[in-house]
C-alpha cells in the first residue's frame, strides 16, 4: 500500500498558499510575501489510527487562471486544496469558476476550499462570506495557525 | 566534432544530470553534475518530489524546486522510458528561474496593490453613496415638519397674541428659517458631490429675476438697518440663456452672506456686461458690502467647505454657502473672485460666460402684465400628507382670494379635474402609486390649460426640472413660507 499522498495546493498569487504549508510543515510564519515560481514539494508525515501517511504537498505558483497550470503538476493528485484570500473579494468572485474547472477537469477524490487570512477579517467581512455562492470548507490563518492542522488531518482521514 | 557540438556538450555537462532508475525506483546509474547519488538508493529518498510522481511513464515537469543536500536547485525534470528503465534528466535552470522570480515578485506585488487600491476605492464610493443617500432621505423627511413649523408659526402670529408671544414666535421662525437653509446647503453639496446637480440652461429674463431679488432683499436689508443698492447695466440684455434657478441661488447666497457679516452701511448688487459678441456674452454679478471683511490670508479659505472664519464664529450656518456658490459657478461656466479688507468690506465678483437667446426680445410688448384681481380663485391641492394639507389650507384660508379643494391622491385629482374647472393645481410630487409627475401628465391630457405647480422636497426636484414648463409650470420646493406659496400661485394662475 502506497502511503504517500499527493496533495496540490493551488489558487491565486498572494493568497498565502506557501505560508499555509510552511505553517503546517515547519510551524513557521513570515508576513513577507515571496512569490513562488514553479512548484515547491514538501513532505510531512501524519499518523492516523496508528498508520503513518506521507503527505507530499505540492505548493504551486499562484495564478488567477487554473487552466494555465501545467497538467503534469496536477495529475496523480489525491487531493486539491484551493486557497483564496478572504480579504480580496475578487478572489471570491473567481472562486466559482475555478472550482467548477477543477471538478470538471480532474477526477480528484478530495477538494477542499480554504479561505485564508481569517485573522484579518472584520465582523462585516465575516458576515459577507455567508453570501458567497460557494462556501469555503475551512477558514484558516497561516499567521495564527487557525484550522491548518485540522485541514490536513481531515484530508488525511478522508484519504485512509 | 564541430564547435557548436563542443559548446552544447560543455553546457549540458555543467547543467544537466542524468539518472537511470529501474521500474521500482532504484537508482541504477547517475552522474554527479548537480549532486551525488548513491547507486542502488531509492530515487524517492532523494527528494519527496520523486515520491509523488509516476516514474514509469514519460513526463516533463518545469521549474521544480529541489533542495538536495546543500544545493538549492530549480530544475526542469524529464522522464524518459528506456528499455524498462527510466531515464531522469534534470536540467538546472536556477539562474534563469531566479531572475524570473524577481520579475514575478514585482508583477504580483503590483497586481495585489492595485487590487487593494481598487477595493479601497470601491469601499469609499460605497460609503460616500450611503452618506449621500442618507442625507437625501434625512433631508427629505425633515423638510415637511419644518414647513409645518413655518406655516403654523405664521398662522399663529396672525392670531390675537401678546408682544412677548410674538417675540417667541419670531425666534421659532428664525430658527426654522436657518434650519431650512442649512439643510438645503447640505443637500445641495451632496448633489454636487454625486454629480446630481443638473444644470438646465433655458432662456429667462435676468432683469426680471434681479427685480424680484431686489424686492426681497431691500426688505431684508431694511430689517437690519442697512441700505440696499442695485444696478443693472444698460448694456446688459434682459434675456440670457442660463440656469435661472442656480443663478438665483448663487446671488441670494452671496447677498445672505453680505447681510450676515454687515452690521452697518450698504449692500449693493451690480450686473455688469463685460464682453458681448454675437450671441456670446460675459457678464459680472458683483456683490459689495461694508461689513467685517476678510483678512487677505483667509480669502481663499472662505470657499472651503465647513469653513467659518474667526470673526464670523458668532454667526449661524455650517459654512457651506460659498463652497456651494463656487461649485455651482464652475458648473455654469463661471468663476468667482474675492477682494476684501478687514473691517472695510468685501467685494465678491462672479464672471459668467453664457449666450443670449436666438430671439432676444428685450420686452414682450404684447404681453399683458398679470393683473391680480380680488375674485375667488379655485385651487385644487393634490397632497397625501395630512399635515401638509393642513399647512397649505391654513395659508390659503387666511387669504380670501382662494377657494380650496383637496384630493388625497392622483386618481381622485384626475376625477376632480374632469368634473370641475380650476384656476391652478398644487400637486405634491411625493405621493404613493401615482406620483406628482404622473398625475401632472395625466391631467395635461385632460386639460392642458390648467396650470400646475409641482411641490417637491428639494432633493428630488433635480430630476423633475427637465419637465418644468412641459407638464407643470413651476416647481415649488418644500419648505416654503406663506409669501412664497401665495406668490407662486399668483404668478402661475390661469
Amino acid at each position: 500500500m502506497n502511503l504517500a499522498k499527493k496533495i496540490v495546493i493551488l489558487g491565486n498569487f498572494g493568497v498565502g498558499k506557501t505560508s499555509l504549508i510552511r505553517k503546517f510543515v515547519t510551524d513557521e510564519f513570515s508576513s513577507d510575501y515571496k512569490v513562488t515560481v514553479g512548484v515547491h514539494v514538501l513532505k510531512k508525515d501524519v499518523t492516523i489510527n496508528n498508520t503513518t501517511f506521507s503527505l507530499i504537498l505540492w505548493d504551486l505558483e499562484g495564478t488567477d487562471n487554473l487552466q494555465k497550470i501545467n497538467s503534469a503538476y496536477l495529475s496523480g493528485s489525491h487531493a486539491f486544496i484551493y486557497v483564496y484570500d478572504l480579504k480580496r473579494p475578487y478572489n471570491a468572485i473567481e472562486l466559482e469558476d475555478n472550482i467548477n474547472f477543477l471538478k470538471s477537469s480532474y477526477n480528484v477524490e478530495i477538494l477542499k476550499i480554504v479561505g485564508n487570512k481569517v485573522d484579518l477579517l472584520t465582523k462585516e467581512e465575516f458576515q459577507n462570506i455567508k453570501n458567497q455562492s460557494i462556501q469555503p470548507n475551512f477558514l484558516s490563518s497561516a499567521k495564527t495557525g487557525e484550522n491548518i492542522e485540522k485541514l490536513f488531518r481531515e484530508i488525511a482521514i478522508e484519504l485512509t | 566534432m564541430s564547435i557548436l557540438k563542443d559548446l552544447k556538450l560543455s553546457h549540458q555537462k555543467k547543467n544537466t544530470q542524468f539518472i537511470l532508475i529501474d521500474n521500482k525506483g532504484k537508482v541504477l546509474e547517475s552522474d554527479s553534475t548537480l549532486f551525488k547519488v548513491q547507486a542502488l538508493s531509492q530515487i524517492s529518498d532523494i527528494h519527496p518530489f520523486f515520491l509523488s510522481i509516476d516514474t514509469t511513464t514519460n513526463n516533463q515537469f518545469t521549474c521544480v524546486h529541489l533542495d538536495i543536500m546543500s544545493a538549492h536547485l530549480i530544475c526542469d525534470v524529464q522522464l524518459k522510458q528506456v528499455d524498462n528503465n527510466t531515464l531522469i534528466i534534470l536540467s538546472d535552470f536556477s539562474k534563469h528561474y531566479n531572475s524570473f522570480q524577481s520579475l514575478a515578485q514585482s508583477r504580483n506585488e503590483g497586481a495585489i496593490s492595485s487590487e487593494l487600491v481598487q477595493l479601497n476605492n470601491q469601499l469609499l464610493i460605497e460609503k460616500e453613496s450611503f452618506k449621500n443617500t442618507f442625507i437625501a432621505n434625512f433631508g427629505h423627511e425633515i423638510i415637511s415638519p419644518i414647513m409645518s413649523i413655518m406655516t403654523f408659526t405664521n398662522v399663529l402670529s396672525k392670531t390675537n397674541i401678546s408682544k412677548e408671544q410674538q417675540d417667541y414666535i419670531n425666534v421659532i421662525n428664525n430658527s426654522a428659517y436657518h434650519l431650512k437653509a442649512m439643510i438645503n446647503d447640505v443637500l445641495d453639496l451632496s448633489k454636487i458631490e454625486t454629480g446630481n446637480l443638473e444644470i438646465i440652461n433655458k432662456r429667462f429674463s435676468l432683469k426680471k429675476l434681479i427685480r424680484a431679488i431686489e424686492t426681497e432683499y431691500r426688505f431684508r436689508c431694511k430689517q437690519k438697518g442697512l441700505s440696499f443698492k442695485i444696478n443693472y447695466d444698460d448694456y446688459m440684455p434682459n434675456y440670457i440663456v442660463s440656469d435661472k434657478t442656480r443663478i438665483e441661488q448663487v446671488i441670494k447666497n452671496l447677498l445672505d452672506n453680505a447681510i450676515k457679516y454687515t452690521e452697518k452701511g450698504i449692500i449693493s448688487l451690480e450686473i455688469l456686461k463685460i464682453y458681448r459678441h454675437a450671441r456670446n456674452i460675459t457678464f459680472s454679478i458683483i456683490v459689495k458690502d461694508s461689513g467685517s471683511g476678510i483678512d487677505k490670508q483667509d480669502q481663499q479659505l472662505i470657499f472651503e467647505r465647513f469653513t467659518r472664519l474667526e470673526n464670523a464664529k458668532q454667526s449661524n450656518g455650517v459654512g457651506l454657502g460659498l463652497t456651494i456658490v463656487k461649485e455651482i459657478i464652475a458648473l455654469i461656466n463661471g468663476s468667482i473672485t474675492v477682494e476684501s479688507e478687514l473691517n472695510k468690506g468685501t467685494i465678491l465678483t462672479l464672471n459668467i460666460k453664457t449666450r443670449t437667446p436666438l430671439n432676444n426680445i428685450t420686452e414682450r410688448k404684447n404681453k399683458v402684465e398679470k393683473q391680480i384681481t380680488s375674485s375667488n380663485y379655485k385651487i385644487l391641492l393634490v397632497e397625501n400628507n395630512i399635515t401638509d394639507q393642513l399647512s397649505i389650507f391654513k395659508i390659503l384660508a387666511n387669504n380670501k382670494d382662494f377657494y380650496l379643494d383637496i384630493a388625497d391622491n392622483g386618481q381622485d385629482a384626475i376625477k376632480l379635474v374632469k368634473a370641475n374647472s380650476y384656476d391652478l393645481l398644487l400637486v405634491d410630487y411625493n405621493m404613493p402609486k401615482l406620483d406628482g409627475l404622473k398625475t401632472s401628465k395625466a391631467i395635461n391630457k385632460i386639460d392642458k390649460n390648467t396650470p400646475i405647480v409641482l411641490i417637491t422636497g428639494s432633493y428630488i426636484n433635480e430630476n423633475l426640472r427637465q419637465f418644468e414648463g412641459k407638464y407643470f409650470k413651476r416647481i415649488l420646493n418644500k419648505p416654503f413660507d406663506e409669501e412664497t406659496l401665495i406668490n407662486s400661485i399668483y404668478m402661475n394662475l390661469k
